[in-house]
């Protein structure tokens, strides 16, 4: 059960309410959340939760439904207060109820960090010293980022990643781009999440910005172009992109040509694909033609965003980009 | 198109009426960036009809758009 409500609620009462409905399950944990009384030494006589009126109950959901997914529970419970409130009243309560303890604890601790990072929330503190709207701290945002670790390290399982496809092109539309329309398709297919799909112009400064604004973004993981790496005046992407990289891929390049000249011969060497890391995000820029584009993504790059590939992949290495 | 603002951009007042040329979320970002730089950070997420976009989107008439500051729940 999901609930997002401006009223005030007993947290003991929810709990009852949640066991007497996941009577059977072995465990039960359940964590609240209060409103403090102080907070950088200044006293806090009030708090006021601002809301999305649907968006926020939809990411609720979400997170509740990947909590349930992720540590097989059998219940789980999250009301959210939005509005004004007091110290001392209660401003969340999670509750999750599975056959053992630790799918409990770990499901309750994880909806917590993903609700402080992800959840449509903003607070505002009435201080002594003033009115402050808070945003999430570096150390909540460190530990959302623990389950991603903890994802990578146990788990052996295919972990989906979030891809970015920015289609290089004077000419293509949504409609008439084939490689693009690929990608997306592939990255799905894969089972990955396709975050989001982009046509540029053959303009070194939009597909830098492009890739930038992916980058930026910590909902993408990896961004994979298609065109503008040859050789005519036109062809712009690895000088737009180049400079964004923290370390090049040299590898990516030897192995996408050892491949490619199979498919196309010689004529590989007119391809200038290449890849990097920058800011923790992955880019791969591969040439426009659809041969190229699937040698590129079904040989090389869906293997290496394959968690179970050994003796390793990209994926595990993931949360070892920023340090 | 209706311009929701949250958490701590609601405390500006909403914006004059959309101009024409305003037909996707970069260049309504970049509009109405000309009086509030604050919404040209990256920081802050766009929802569209309830729905988080990356990149850019093109909008409709009849379309809602939500700036998002950084979020602080639970």
């Amino acid at each position: 059960m999901i609930a997002v409500q401006a009223e005030p609620f007993d947290a003991a009462l929810l709990l009852a309410d949640f066991s007497a409905r996941a009577a059977g399950a072995g465990a039960i944990a359940s964590f609240t959340g209060m409103v403090r009384d102080e907070n950088d030494g200044a006293a806090v006589s009030g708090l006021t939760l601002d809301h999305h009126p649907r968006l926020t109950e939809k990411v609720i959901a979400g997170i509740g439904a990947d909590a349930a997914r992720r540590f097989d529970l059998t219940d789980i419970m999250i009301v959210h207060r939005y509005g004004a409130m007091i110290p001392g009243e209660a401003i969340v309560f999670a509750a999750a109820a599975a056959p053992h303890r630790r799918a409990a604890f770990d499901a309750v601790d994880y909806v917590m960090d993903r609700l402080k990072t992800e959840a449509p929330f903003w607070k505002r503190e009435q201080r002594s010293d003033g009115a402050h709207w808070l945003e999430a701290r570096a150390s909540d945002v460190a530990d959302r980022r623990r389950w991603d670790e903890e994802q990578g390290k146990v788990s052996v399982d295919f972990v989906p990643v979030r891809i970015a496809v920015l289609t290089v092109s004077d000419t293509r539309n949504l409609e008439t781009d084939g490689s693009g329309g690929y990608l997306a398709g592939a990255v799905e297919t894969a089972g990955h999440v396709l975050a989001a799909r982009a046509i540029v112009p053959d303009d070194a400064a939009q597909i830098r910005a492009a890739v930038q604004f992916w980058v930026d973004d910590p909902a993408v993981d990896v961004v994979i172009t298609t065109g503008g790496t040859g050789l005519t005046g036109r062809d712009v992407t690895p000088e737009a992109v180049a400079p964004l990289f923290d370390k090049v891929i040299e590898g990516f390049a030897a192995v996408f040509h050892a491949i490619s000249f199979q498919s196309v011969g010689l004529s590989t060497i007119q391809s200038r694909a290449c890849a990097g890391v920058a800011d923790g995000t992955f880019i791969f820029c591969l040439p426009g033609s659809g041969g190229a584009v699937r040698d590129g993504w079904e040989k090389v790059i869906v293997h290496q965003l394959d968690a179970r590939t050994r003796p390793c992949n990209l994926v595990e290495i993931m949360p070892r980009l920023g340090e | 198109m209706r311009i929701l603002f949250f958490g701590r951009l609601g405390d500006c007042p909403p914006a004059a009426p959309v101009p024409p040329k305003v037909r996707d979320t970069d260049t309504l970002r970049a509009w109405l960036g000309e009086g509030r730089p604050e919404l040209l950070d990256a920081s802050i997420r766009i929802a569209v009809n309830d729905e988080m976009i990356l990149g850019n989107r093109g909008l409709d008439e009849g379309d809602e758009i939500a700036f998002l500051p950084p979020m602080s729940g639970g």
